[in-house]
């Protein structure tokens, strides 16, 4: 039992097993960038045919990434990392207090050199040294410079470690929604879900004790550029007031500069319009991208975005009268054609009939989320480069020394890390001090 | 002439001395003696940088911010890079057998955006207004570079084989060889860390969502994860020459197919992806 044990421990602790899961894990990425993920049965049954996509669905993979084989694997991953930094911990400590005799394949340095030379060489050297056994035979020391490597190394997989936490974390608590806003519309965002991965978990939602924001849109702007006769979007943002509590927080979001506040956070995600089309008598209440018909036309018409806000052109700024253009289709399978531009309150002749473009309202589409993994991630991958980054950039030299009293002869042997390091060019330098040593006394 | 037409002759012209260089590093494999060892080859390399230098200030100035937007800014961005690493290793280490490599896929690149690619510069979208645009993208094709020189390194000790005593290779220099392919890899490692977790912290500011398993996203961790397996083939016995060589030529692999190939797949197999241009 205990051999069986200690066969598996060994084959957990593995650089194999690390190199095995990794394979796999990569074979199933792959996977997960042919057939796409988490898309709609009838989308799947439309591109694969119904009966390949009956035949592909239950071996998951259309969600390969939340799929019971690649969590397992991502799991031996993680049990393999958390082992192997256990046992580079308990290795180095056993390594510190076991060495006895003759490091083998060694490199011998016959000087006929004072002992005392050799520490005055390796103080020079700058080599922090432990004399590990000394007896009438000759002493035994280790030296380091720089921070040992196997440190460093657990240093960052401990860290790495700590992000799969993270990663964990955000499972158990996101959740997130979608909102558009007009300006001076206040709105209720929740600061729990039943979406939260800690609620499905353990089905202990109760949605009467959700707490909520007030998220108010003070102001909102769009900006465009002027690109090759075309209204190319520049910047959106909104002006945002947040409540809880007697707490207020006001700030104003962009896309990349989003608003935090008690835990969630507000992103600028989207833009849009409401606006009213008149069609002689009618009045058809739209927001951009809608379709409408036309009494007595066949076929339908739409409207993508109406402009409005700033348009920079050159060195010029002005405001846009608010314009859009109206795309008319004979047929659903029939493609989009642009018939006239609109601006507004101008009847403009579209296909026959009079069209107005009227009562033009802007609207923020803000995404609100909330991740309390993202914190301990930020926190984990800066102490993961930071270690990452002094394993490769900072050089780290290991010695183990054996000094003969009989012979006055020392035997060297060594390792390092780090791009700049070349431990036999050290040994090099050490060999040239000693003799330089020698001959000066 | 308008500034387009200026540039695009501009990259014609150092896409022509590549091409110089390229022939030269041909002639030095064949006669490694003549043309002062390989010398000409790598100042005509030299001066096609300084020119694509000059190129990428002048888009810069054009566009108003660094030229990274499109895939055309990408490309040369890209070549210019690799170049510039490969020069730094070559004036270190006094090696250039694999300056054949490095012209090849330096013209290569380029010539894809030259002909294949619209030079037309596009004002900056909000997504991209972002202080993290010029970190990420430096940081992430130097790592690229570091590894482009590393997979040409590795094909060059490959193919040379025995034959490497005819440009002064002795088995000390081929153990350098390894040594810098592996160092070269350890230098791209963390870069390329630094390059996915600043894409992912961008993209937490910009979308809110640091992790969405984008085709470009996961091949990125494809890539790293096979440098994983490389630097750890590294220290395990019987994977630290051969099969660590074959991960050195996957990883390559792999990076250009998450720099180019995933833009074709999406495209191929109509898979959403916010990340292709």
């Amino acid at each position: 039992m205990k051999e069986l044990f200690r066969k598996f421990y060994k084959l957990l602790t593995s650089t194999k097993l690390t190199l095995t899961v990794l394979f796999i894990l990569i074979f199933f990425m792959l996977l997960g960038t042919l057939f796409p993920q988490g898309g709609a049965h009838d989308e799947y049954v439309k591109a694969f045919g119904l009966k390949m996509y009956l035949r592909l669905a239950p071996l998951g993979v259309f969600d390969i990434f939340h799929s019971w084989y690649f969590i397992t694997a991502a799991i031996v991953l993680y049990i393999n990392l958390f082992l192997c930094i256990l046992r580079g911990y308990l290795i180095e400590r056993k390594k510190l207090i076991s060495f006895k005799g003759k490091p083998r394949g060694a490199r011998e340095i016959t000087l006929n050199v004072d002992s005392s030379h050799v520490e005055e060489v390796l103080k020079e050297r700058r080599f922090r040294y432990k004399k590990v056994l000394e007896d009438e035979k000759g002493f035994f020391l280790t030296g380091v410079r720089g921070i040992r490597r196997r440190f460093l190394s657990i240093f960052f997989h401990f860290f790495l470690g700590i992000s799969i936490v993270g990663f964990l974390l955000s499972a158990l608590t996101k959740f997130d929604g979608y909102i558009d806003f007009e300006i001076g519309d206040k709105k209720l965002i929740p600061r729990q879900s039943g979406e939260m991965g800690i609620y499905k978990k353990f089905r202990t939602f109760n949605p009467e004790n959700v707490d909520k924001i007030e998220v108010e849109l003070k102001d909102y702007e769009m900006e465009y550029i002027w690109f090759k006769d075309y209204y190319y979007p520049k910047d959106y943002k909104s002006t945002l007031i947040a409540r809880y509590k007697g707490k207020e927080k006001m700030r104003t979001i962009e896309v990349n500069s989003p608003l935090r506040f008690k835990g969630l956070t507000l992103y600028q995600s989207g833009y849009g319009q409401k606006f009213d089309i008149e069609v002689e008598d009618t009045v058809v209440h739209l927001s951009s991208g809608s379709i409408f018909n036309v009494k007595g036309i066949e076929g339908s018409f739409k409207i993508r975005t109406v402009y409005v806000g700033k348009l920079f052109r050159d060195t010029t700024v002005s405001e846009i009268v608010p314009n859009t253009k109206i795309y008319f289709r004979e047929g659903v399978d029939k493609k989009w054609k642009m018939l006239e531009k609109l601006v507004l309150d101008e009847p403009i002749p579209v296909m026959g009939k009079n069209m107005v473009l009227r009562n033009v309202k802007e609207e923020s589409g803000i995404y609100y989320k909330r991740d309390d993994g993202v914190p301990l991630l930020y926190v984990s991958f800066l102490f993961f480069m930071i270690g990452l980054f002094m394993r490769v950039f900072f050089p780290t030299y290991e010695i183990r020394l054996f000094y003969d009293k009989n012979t006055k002869s020392i035997y060297v042997k060594g390792s390092c890390s780090g791009i700049a390091a070349y431990i036999e060019k050290e040994i090099d330098e050490i060999e040239k001090m000693l003799n330089l040593k020698k001959n000066k006394y | 002439m308008n500034i387009i037409n200026f540039e695009m002759n501009l990259f014609i012209a150092v896409i022509s001395i590549y091409f110089l260089s390229f022939i030269f590093y041909i002639v030095y494999l064949i006669f490694p003696r003549l043309l002062y060892k390989g010398k000409v080859a790598s100042s005509l390399l030299l001066i096609g940088v300084i020119l694509h230098t000059f190129l990428i200030i002048i888009r810069t100035i054009e566009t108003k911010h660094p030229p990274f937007q499109t895939l055309y800014e990408s490309l040369s961005w890209f070549s210019y890079s690799v170049v510039v690493a490969y020069l730094i290793v070559e004036w270190r280490r006094k090696v250039r057998l694999s300056g054949i490599i490095i012209t090849a896929i330096a013209i290569a690149a380029s010539l894809y955006a030259v002909i294949g690619l619209s030079p037309e510069p596009k004002p900056l979208p909000p997504a991209l207004q972002s202080k993290w645009f010029v970190w990420h993208v430096v940081v992430a094709f130097s790592s690229y570079a570091a590894f482009v020189v590393a997979f040409s390194v590795e094909i060059i000790f490959l193919l040379l084989g025995k034959r490497g005593e005819r440009y002064g290779l002795d088995e000390k220099m081929k153990k350098l060889f390894h040594r810098m392919a592996y160092n070269l890899i350890l230098f791209g490692f963390p870069l390329l860390t630094f390059g996915i977790i600043s894409g992912a912290a961008w993209a937490q500011e910009a979308w809110g969502g640091y992790w969405v398993w984008d085709p470009k996203e996961t091949w990125s961790l494809i890539t790293w994860m096979v440098y994983v397996l490389y630097l750890h083939a590294k220290v395990t016995p019987r994977w630290v020459e051969k099969r660590a060589s074959i991960l050195n030529i996957l990883g390559f692999i792999c990076m250009i197919f998450t720099f180019l190939g995933v833009n074709w797949l999406t495209r191929l197999l109509n898979i959403p992806s916010l990340h292709t241009y």
